[in-house]
């Protein structure tokens, strides 16, 4: 697949391409493919990325559905193409162009993309003679360009279509049609599926691949699986090399920076659920010797604990992370940052009268830690501020509460102290530090005083927080709200087991996060249209764009973990009501 | 265009174009640059074909509606109780500059801004959004407004260390900083109108972004003040200290410098009659039209003889290519060039004039026009001058290199850089290339 040429964007080739895609021709399979099946031993090993479906009609469904179509913006020119497209078909092929679809893709759709924009599609369905009828088309619309623009030749036994002067070229074989825009890749095929070629240049005799194809999950409606240089472009893993020389995000990624990569390993699954309600993608190829973070790698049959659950959750993080470990490595996971570190252990030093960090502060709590975020519900008696931001909280668990309690309150309400003291040079109202009880536990919390403020539905910023600390038993919960210390502690009754495997969890709920999108609208607009020189009505689309996406998404759970010597990214999307309403 | 003639009556008599003394597209960019930001195409036509007085009276009264206007550009500063962080204030007042309908008014907040020097460093963003919304209120009104206001500003007392007032402990600093930097200038006052002046401030707290007026520390005796004697508080200081003519000197001086050129120190005979004419009724808008309308400003000494700010250079980019920007960058990178809003270097302002300019500056002001019309990076492709010469009819080649040259200044490129813009306004990048030529041409670094 090493051809430098982009596919032909004429309407004719279009439909071309449009009808290949979904064109079957009967025959016998010299490489037999049950149907259904990834016709993997088939694709060139180049492939960087392929998409299988085995039951295109779930996609279909999911892509046809209103509440999809009505949000994808469509021009005008490949409206009206489309529409061309859709007629020619109709009257080709005597049913609805939707129709026509559900069948010609009956038995199985493959989409594989290679280096230099080389792409081959493969095509399976079971009924013969419409099969035909569709190919007729497909080549009497090759000659709407002229008579000479459809040329036919052999490969082997096969006989391969030359379209468009060179543009497409297609072969019938056996159940499949398989079409490409380069003629030594479509070659290529052919020669993997007869035998003439070794299958060890195909993608079934690439290991990596294999792994990836196994991380699908069985019964997916379709797979998107993405090679080592496609997930090497992916843009979070271009951040993730620039931010992984940060503390805290080594931390929440549980990598050693200083461990090689091998990205050449690295394989995307990106399947969709057989009833469409569901995205998945699974990253995986990556061996963990060298590479996983110790502060990070669960003992054998611990992991993380399942992320708690409060009201109005927008979302959760679940980690399992060893941050006594994590500190004592700092001279080896940040070799160049040494004096930062030392400054900010010198400044902790302050915050636990002269502790040590790593032995008598960090030691002191437990791997599993839990973050939460979510929507705030506002005391009508205090007011509502203008901007409004969600609640967050971390849950620790720790070793002695009874000696470390103590040292995390004096060090929390030296913090406290520490803001008000920054505010007041400031000139800024500061915290109130008090006591509250909820719950047979009473905490410590502090809170800004709304006395005397002249409009109580646009307050301060400043009355989004009320910090909280609380010592419940063997947990310790750092909030922003007591509202939210409040709904932790509730939700701390319920003992929770750990999932073994995982060391980290995120879950985010699409309509919480929605909803403080919505709240913050003009705020973000604002933002956007200061920050990127927009104008309203730019800023305003963008949002809506937004808006969608996260009204499209119900719950987004992220997993990472290792599984059989594998370390494994695992991405859930769960599509929110607004399509399955539609359905 | 002709030279000054010298005498101060001739000098401030309103333009009359005819004759030798024709109202050209040069004229017309000129008087946009000083009065505003510069001009967009097609304001730049419009001033054209209205002609110099209908142009200046455009300017010192917009027909647009500004409170429409206001009020989206004020929904960028915060709520009305909650104010954004500084740099995004920042941006937040470029964004007004660059799509103001009422530029004068913008311009004469950036100079109130600089004749006070509030900086915002060490006060609250809701102090700081206050003072420069007290300052574009009273902006082209009567300057003694503005200063009854100023004295009673938060932010103006704690930039000049008045936070506290004791009437046992006079605050000297303050008083000799209300004297000497906001009023009558070095030279004009007293030991003991400093003394007095302190006194007439006591019982004045800042607390909290609030004035507080303390009645048991209001010094309520005698005081004389710029040689006026009575029970005055800071209100009888301003309007004692704007009654003056060693004020209006000052004010009518720092506005020839804003105004008409910053090389050399105008005669006091020359600005006798505009001197007499503020001193009589503190018309900063007034003031205003006399010298933007006069033969002077219209005349060669005037032209092209002040340095442009950063924030001119970079607004006035931005109009002309009728286009926002990531204001909050933009921002950034003004202040880069030395120009941080809301934080002037000092209470004296920026120095201004040749000030601004040195190698190392020049370089970076180059580098900034590149950046800021660039196809990519952080403006985003915002200003485009193959779309803009396209939209006007003049796409590329010749035609476009003169839109362009027209556009930005004003067709004031020599022979030989015109014959070179011309060969390069090929294509998009060339155009880029063209604008970015110009932008960073000594003719578009004067205002």
């Amino acid at each position: 697949m090493i051809v430098n040429r982009a596919l032909p964007l004429s309407a004719a080739a279009c439909l071309v391409a449009w009808l290949g895609a979904w064109t079957v021709v009967l025959g016998e399979l010299a490489t037999p493919v049950p149907p259904g099946e990834l016709p993997d031993a088939w694709l060139p090993s180049e492939a960087v990325a392929v998409l299988h479906s085995s039951k295109p009609g779930t996609v279909l469904d999911l892509l046809l559905d209103p509440a999809v179509t009505s949000q994808v913006p469509v021009g005008k020119a490949p409206a009206a193409v489309m529409t061309g497209v859709a007629r020619y078909l109709e009257s080709q092929l005597g049913c609805d162009w939707k129709t026509a679809l559900r069948r010609l893709t009956r038995r199985g759709f493959t989409f594989a993309a290679g280096p230099g924009g080389a792409t081959v599609m493969i095509a399976q369905a079971d009924d013969a003679a419409f099969l035909v009828k569709v190919n007729d088309a497909f080549v009497q619309a090759g000659r709407w360009g002229g008579p000479s623009n459809v040329s036919q030749t052999a490969h082997g036994e096969t006989a391969c279509w030359t379209i468009d002067g060179g543009k497409e070229y297609h072969a019938l074989a056996g159940d499949a049609l398989i079409l490409s825009n380069r003629l030594e890749v479509l070659h290529h095929v052919l020669d993997l599926r007869s035998g003439a070629a070794s299958p060890s240049e195909s993608l079934a005799g690439l290991p990596d691949f294999q792994t990836a194809k196994k991380a699908a999950r069985a019964g997916a409606g379709a797979v998107l699986f993405a090679g080592p240089e496609l997930v090497k472009a992916l843009p979070i893993s271009k951040r993730k090399t620039q931010a992984e020389q940060q503390p805290l995000v080594v931390l929440l990624l549980g990598r050693n920076p200083q461990a090689s990569q091998n990205p050449e390993q690295e394989w995307l699954a990106l399947d969709l659920d057989a009833d469409g309600r569901a995205l998945s993608a699974r990253v995986t190829g990556e061996k963990l010797a060298g590479r996983a973070a110790a502060f990070a790698a669960p003992q054998a049959g611990d992991g993380v604990l399942p992320n708690l659950s409060v009201p109005r959750q927008i979302a959760g993080l679940s980690l399992w992370r060893d941050l006594h470990g994590f500190y004592a490595a700092k001279d080896a996971l940040f070799p160049e940052r040494t004096s930062a570190l030392i400054l900010f252990e010198n400044l902790m030093g302050i915050y636990f009268s002269g502790r040590d960090l790593t032995e008598d502060v960090l030691g002191a709590l437990d791997p599993h830690v839990r973050l939460v975020v979510a929507e705030q519900a506002y005391d009508p008696a205090i007011g509502t501020p203008a901007l409004k931001l969600p609640g967050f909280a971390a849950v620790f668990r720790m070793r002695e509460p009874e000696k470390f309690g103590p040292v995390i309150e004096e060090a929390w309400q030296k913090a406290i102290g520490l803001v008000n003291i920054t505010r007041g040079q400031k000139a800024q109202p500061g915290l109130v530090i008090d006591k509250r009880d909820y719950g047979g536990v009473r905490y410590s919390f502090a809170s800004f005083s709304a006395a005397g403020e002249p409009d109580k539905t646009k307050l301060d910023s400043r009355f989004n927080f009320q910090p909280a600390l609380v010592r419940d038993g063997e947990f310790l919960i750092i909030g922003s709200t007591t509202q939210l210390a409040d709904d932790l502690i509730d939700a701390l009754r319920n003992p929770l087991k750990p999932v073994a495997g995982s060391n980290a969890v995120i879950e985010v709920d699409g309509a919480r996060l929605a909803t403080i999108v919505a709240e913050n609208r003009e705020s973000i607009i604002k933002g956007n249209m200061l920050k990127k020189g927009q104008e309203r009505a730019a800023a305003e689309k963008d949002l809506g764009q937004l808006m969608t996406v996260v009204k499209l998404l119900e719950q987004a759970t992220l997993r990472t973990g290792e599984a059989a010597s594998q370390r494994f990214v695992d991405l859930r999307l769960e599509l929110g009501p607004m399509l399955r309403g539609n359905r | 265009m002709t030279a000054f003639p010298g005498d101060p009556v001739t000098a401030w008599a309103p333009y009359r174009p005819g004759g030798n003394r024709p109202w050209t597209l040069k004229l017309a960019g000129h008087l946009l640059r000083r009065a505003g930001f510069g001009g967009s195409w097609g304001e730049l036509q419009q001033a054209l074909a209205d002609g110099p007085a209908r142009t200046l009276e455009r300017l010192l009264r917009p027909q647009a509606d500004l409170a429409a206007f206001n009020r989206e550009a004020d929904g960028f500063e915060g709520d009305g109780q909650n104010f954004q962080a500084l740099e995004e204030l920042r941006g937040s007042w470029l964004r007004r500059m660059i799509a103001t309908p009422d530029p004068l008014r913008e311009k004469m907040t950036l100079f109130w801004h600089g004749w006070f020097g509030v900086s915002a460093g060490r006060q609250t963003p809701a102090l700081a959004v206050t003072h420069v919304r007290m300052l574009r209120a009273h902006a082209l009104g009567r300057f003694d407004d503005l200063l009854s206001a100023a004295v009673r500003d938060p932010a103006v007392i704690l930039a000049a260390g008045g936070k506290d007032n004791y009437k046992a402990r006079p605050n000297l600093p303050l008083a000799q900083q209300m004297l000497a930097g906001y009023t009558v200038g070095e030279g004009q006052f007293t030991e003991r109108d400093v003394q007095e002046t302190a006194r007439a401030f006591a019982g004045l707290f800042v607390r909290g972004d609030q004035l507080r007026e303390t009645p048991h520390e209001r010094d309520e005796g005698a005081k004389t003040i710029l040689g006026q004697a009575g029970c005055w508080t800071e209100r009888d200081f301003a309007r004692i200290a704007a009654g003056g003519p060693a004020l209006a000197r000052r004010v009518v001086a720092e506005l020839y410098r804003w105004w008409i050129g910053e090389e050399g120190e105008p005669s006091a005979e020359l600005l006798a009659p505009l001197v007499r004419s503020f001193a009589a009724d503190r018309d900063i808008g007034k003031l205003a039209g006399i010298m933007l309308g006069s033969n002077l400003f219209f005349s060669e000494a005037a032209f092209r003889c002040r340095v442009k700010s950063p924030v001119e250079l970079a607004a006035g980019l931005c109009r002309a290519f009728e286009s926002q920007v990531p204001a909050v960058r933009l921002g950034r990178d003004v202040a880069d060039l030395g120009q941080e809003l809301y934080n002037p270097p000092t209470v004296a302002g920026w120095a201004g004039g040749r000030a601004w300019i040195n190698p190392a500056s020049l370089a970076r002001r180059a580098r900034f026009a590149e950046l800021v019309l660039a196809g990519a990076g952080p403006y985003e492709n915002r200003l485009a001058p193959a779309s803009l010469a396209k939209k006007y009819g003049r796409p590329e080649g010749t035609a476009a290199a003169d839109f362009l040259s027209e556009l930005l200044v004003q067709g004031e490129v020599s022979p030989g850089m015109r014959s070179l813009l011309s060969a390069a306004a090929v294509g998009e990048a060339g155009l880029r290339r063209v604008a970015t030529l110009i932008a960073a041409s000594p003719e578009y670094q004067l205002a």
